[in-house]
């Protein structure tokens, strides 16, 4: 998918911006506070309905107006697609595909960016929670009844937690109980079993693009840790027998410590590196370019999937890649993908061809190739 | 002009309503305002009318102005056949569909332990006692297909399956007259997931 033209309307400090995109590598320079950040944000709340900074979408609204409007002409698989967004003080964000009011409150599904921020390059080393909602949005973005499994999920686990913390001795306690595990467990299953599928799908495409990006020493693989003993076997009829059995076996320690010790929402993700775990023993370097590799096996495996390239959108992360890494993402960039890269400088010796466009002052410049 | 007095507390009365935000709450104020006080005051007896003349029906717990409800007292109904609903407002939208003929029992709720709802804060005792007197062959759980709906199904299920009585939960799907195009991902797998034979 390709930006052909974007327009900006009262988008946080741009009251008006309209600018053509270049097809490969758009580098947007400028000092700090200028906007470019805010240019990124736009691409990615028009091509996912969120954005990647804030939950307080109204934010974005420029100060002094009461509406924001960003504008596009898109080409996906070689079709046009007039894209509107349009966000107000007093409603909701309303998405319009080609005049077409969308219902749901994003205009598509899978989602069409990849994002890589700073925040990302904790990703190994972080707490498990974070690789739990990396892994979440990966797998929404290839499956999108995951979405409505984790909601329901989540929802199960507050109410399950809650039963548990103030509710021991209502009616029917044990009974109510049973109701929500069984739930818990349904919904669990098949949480972990698309977790699963796709840790499978994304294994060799990430060893591979890993030796790619350092020049094939080591070997990078995962496991996934699970709270519930994952046989072989990869279907959801054993992963619910063995979600089953082990809340059945751990319910008097959960009513003990009154809260939900068993589920995907207990789980995490272990990268080994040359057979090291990642999160110990190896290196900054090495764990930069572990998520790099992550990263790109995403946007691999969305092509495999649908057949067109996703945006990829990194804020401020290129400065922090030494040349050798830059170099090894040739390759990515090597591809039919549309990129846009907040940088404060221009990075030297970028492995390809690239436009800037420099903000200052929520203006936009256009330079030179 | 009006932030006290007869006129503010109208429009704040309205503002407590569900779905009615302090605009339209003035609006109604002022229309009523603007009408001759017969309007206020056939408006004023229909409330307190209704309120003062309608409680829950001793059998199925619907809200009623008689005793037993109008369907509860209806020979014609199959009283083998009971469907759980969540809210009177549920029944409402069961009786449009004209495609039940058995009676109903209301919940007033779901259990949701996240605000301190139990079966004892629901219609529980009463169902059960209901189908322990006898008659009743098919209990028919008609909860909202949410978290706290078929938890509550789930729950009830577990009761009154030992009862010797058969249980049964709404099937959900696509809506019908809709094309598949138009149906979202979830509707579709479900339905999907709760596909039959033909016959």
């Amino acid at each position: 998918m390709f930006f052909k033209r974007l327009v900006l309307s009262n988008f946080r400090n741009f009251r008006d911006l309209s600018w053509y995109p270049y097809r490969g590598v758009n580098i947007i320079t400028g000092n700090n506070a200028q906007g470019k950040t805010n240019l990124l944000e736009a691409i990615g709340f028009c091509t996912t309905g969120l954005s990647f900074r804030t939950s307080r979408e109204k934010e974005m609204i420029k100060d002094g107006t009461n509406s924001l409007q960003v504008s596009a002409l898109l080409e996906r698989n070689g079709v046009e697609d007039d894209i509107i967004v349009r966000l107000a003080e007093n409603s909701i964000a309303e998405f319009r595909l080609n005049g077409v009011k969308q219902k749901k409150n994003r205009l598509f599904l899978p989602v069409m960016s990849v994002s890589f921020t700073p925040a990302d390059l904790d990703l190994i080393r972080g707490n498990p929670a974070g690789r739990r909602r990396w892994l979440d949005t990966e797998v929404c973005s290839f499956e999108p009844a995951y979405a409505y499994h984790l909601h329901n999920y989540n929802r199960v686990l507050l109410q399950k937690n809650n039963l548990l913390k103030e509710k021991i001795k209502t009616t029917g306690f044990s009974e109510i109980l049973d109701s929500f595990n069984l739930q818990l467990i349904n919904y669990g299953s098949r949480i972990i079993y698309s977790r699963l599928v796709q840790l499978g799908k994304m294994a060799s495409v990430l060893k591979d693009l890993y030796r790619e990006l350092t020049r094939g020493k080591e070997d990078i693989y995962y496991k996934y840790l699970s709270s519930v003993p994952l046989g072989d076997k990869l279907n959801i009829e054993a992963i619910t027998f063995s979600l089953n059995s082990a809340i059945a076996s751990r319910s008097l320690e959960e009513k003990n410590r009154r809260q939900a010790l068993v589920g995907p929402h207990r789980d995490d993700l272990q990268f080994y590196i040359g057979g090291m775990d990642a999160r110990r023993y190896c290196s900054r370097g090495q764990q930069r370019s572990a998520v790099l590799s992550l990263k790109m096996s995403a946007i691999k495996l969305y092509h495999r999937e649908y057949g067109e390239y996703p945006l990829l959108l990194m804020d401020d992360v290129m400065l922090e890649l030494d040349e050798a890494r830059q170099a090894g993402m040739a390759g990515l960039f090597a591809l039919p993908l549309q990129s846009f890269i907040t940088s404060t400088a221009v990075p030297e010796n970028f492995p390809r061809d690239f436009k800037t466009v420099k903000i200052t002052n929520g203006q936009l410049i256009e330079g030179e190739r | 002009m009006h932030s006290n007095g007869p006129v503010a507390r109208l429009v704040d009365e309205f503002a407590r309503l569900p779905g009615i935000g302090p605009k339209t709450a003035q609006r109604l104020a002022f229309y009523i305002l603007s009408q001759p006080p017969e309007t206020a005051r056939r408006l004023a007896a229909a409330l307190t009318e209704a309120r003062d003349n309608t409680r829950r029906c001793s059998v199925c717990l619907n809200l009623t102005d008689r005793e037993p409800c109008a369907v509860c007292a209806d020979p014609r109904r199959n009283p083998e056949m009971l469907c759980v609903v969540e809210q009177p407002r549920d029944v409402l939208a069961m009786e449009k569909s004209r495609g039940f003929r058995g009676l109903y029992h209301v919940l007033h709720g779901s259990i949701s332990p996240m605000n301190g709802i139990g079966p004892d804060e629901l219609t529980v005792r009463e169902l059960l006692q209901r189908i322990a007197g006898g008659g009743v062959k098919e209990v028919i759980l008609a909860t909202n297909p949410n978290v706290e709906g078929d938890a509550t199904a789930l729950y009830l299920s577990k009761l009154i399956q030992p009862l010797g009585v058969r249980v049964t939960r709404l099937a959900h799907g696509l809506p019908v007259g809709a094309s598949l195009e138009y149906a979202d991902e979830i509707t579709l797998s479900k339905a999907l997931e709760g596909r039959r034979e033909l016959y």
